[in-house]
């Protein structure tokens, strides 16, 4: 006969890898991915945040309206003071700071997304004179001029994401919720950065900067009680 | 963790029935294959001078899917490249059942020969989300039945 069919060999079509063991070096190579993006994010997290421009940060917060405080010319007074340290402190240009005066008793301040700056009443009333509160505005604006809480935030969301990645959940609306004018939590280095910052500005404008010391004492007497 | 729990079922699931009927099908290729081996089928389209014949087109068709753990195989295969041997065998599967489905028509037909075999495989999922890939393999040919044999 002329004309034969020969029967296909086997394994020639068809790699002869036993599956699980495809599956297991596949997963492992994937889970590793995971692992190694999580970590990078979560080290990396705050450098990246800080290359986001100023104006994308200012826009991604631009739906924010401070109350407006019943003190009127307290708040213009802390304003103007806040335009004056400003000048001394090279602020990132396009960054346009508001600072906003809480009718509040509790004892805080913070700088915050968008160029914020949020002081309580409670705290005012407890500073003795002009330089300690030209320090804690100083403070919250050399927060603002290093890009911290664009940095802080940064490294939140991307911790978040990164335990997200790993742990499979599908829900990363940290970057839309998150309330974005709460405290934001700063690292040591960001603090002493800021007070370094803040004495240097402090001591061009008056001369001297006794007000720091000052100012440390009210915050310790408030924690401490 | 209960969408774990059920994707860890559906993979058990997967490779249990996916193994099982792929060992058991490949012993029924290879048992057929051996009885249908004196009925050729080729790929020429000369038929033979010598001798009178009736020709029949004669195909086989078979539609395969994909289990979840061969599929889900694939997937993690997708993101880093290479060989997606988790499908290699199931197409080799299609490709000689559509092949044998032709050639049980043709032994049906009294044919000898089979001549000019096509193999043409189409995508029914098309890659769309949420369905189910499966695939069709067409086996076609010109079966050769001798004249004397026709009734």
């Amino acid at each position: 006969m002329r004309y034969r069919d020969i029967p296909p060999p086997e394994g020639i079509n068809v790699t002869q890898v036993h599956p699980l063991k495809e599956l297991a070096l596949l997963l492992s190579g994937a889970v590793a991915a995971v692992v190694a993006l999580a970590f990078l994010l979560a080290t990396f997290g705050g450098t990246l945040a800080r290359m986001i421009p100023v104006k994308m940060e200012m826009s991604l917060v631009s739906g924010y309206e401070a109350p407006e405080h019943t003190q009127k010319e307290l708040t213009r007074f802390v304003r103007e003071l806040g335009k004056r340290l400003a000048d001394q402190m090279e602020m990132p240009e396009e960054l346009e700071v508001q600072i906003h005066v809480v009718d509040d008793d509790t004892v805080n301040a913070f700088a915050t997304l968008g160029g914020h700056i949020i002081l309580y009443q409670g705290l005012l009333e407890r500073i003795p004179h002009e330089n300690a509160l030209a320090f804690l505005i100083a403070h919250e604006l050399a927060h603002l001029k290093y890009r911290d809480p664009i940095a802080a935030f940064g490294q939140g969301a991307a911790v978040n994401i990164g335990l997200g990645l790993l742990l499979g959940s599908s829900n990363l609306s940290v970057l839309e919720s998150a309330g974005l004018l709460t405290t934001l939590r700063f690292s040591r280095e960001m603090e002493t950065r800021a007070d370094d910052a803040a004495i240097e500005a402090v001591i061009r404008i008056y001369g001297h900067a006794t007000g720091a010391a000052e100012l440390f004492r009210v915050l310790k007497s408030v924690a401490t009680s | 963790m209960f969408e774990l729990i059920i994707f860890l079922v559906l993979l058990t699931l997967g490779y249990g029935f996916g193994r099982y009927a792929e060992k058991r099908h490949y012993r029924s290729l290879i048992e057929r294959e051996q009885k249908l081996s004196s009925l050729p089928a080729v790929a020429s389209r000369f038929p033979p001078m010598r001798g009178a014949y009736r020709q029949v087109l004669v195909n086989g068709n078979v539609v395969i899917s994909v289990d979840y753990f061969k599929r889900f195989l694939a997937v993690l295969r997708n993101l880093f490249g290479g060989r997606v041997t988790a499908y290699e065998s199931l197409m080799d599967r299609a490709r000689r059942e559509a092949i044998l489905r032709m050639k049980e028509q043709a032994e049906g037909m009294g044919a000898r020969y089979v001549f000019n075999l096509k193999l043409e495989t189409a995508s029914i999922s098309k890659g769309r989300r949420d369905t189910v890939g499966s695939v069709e393999v067409l086996a076609y040919g010109t079966a050769l039945i001798p004249e004397a044999a026709a009734g």
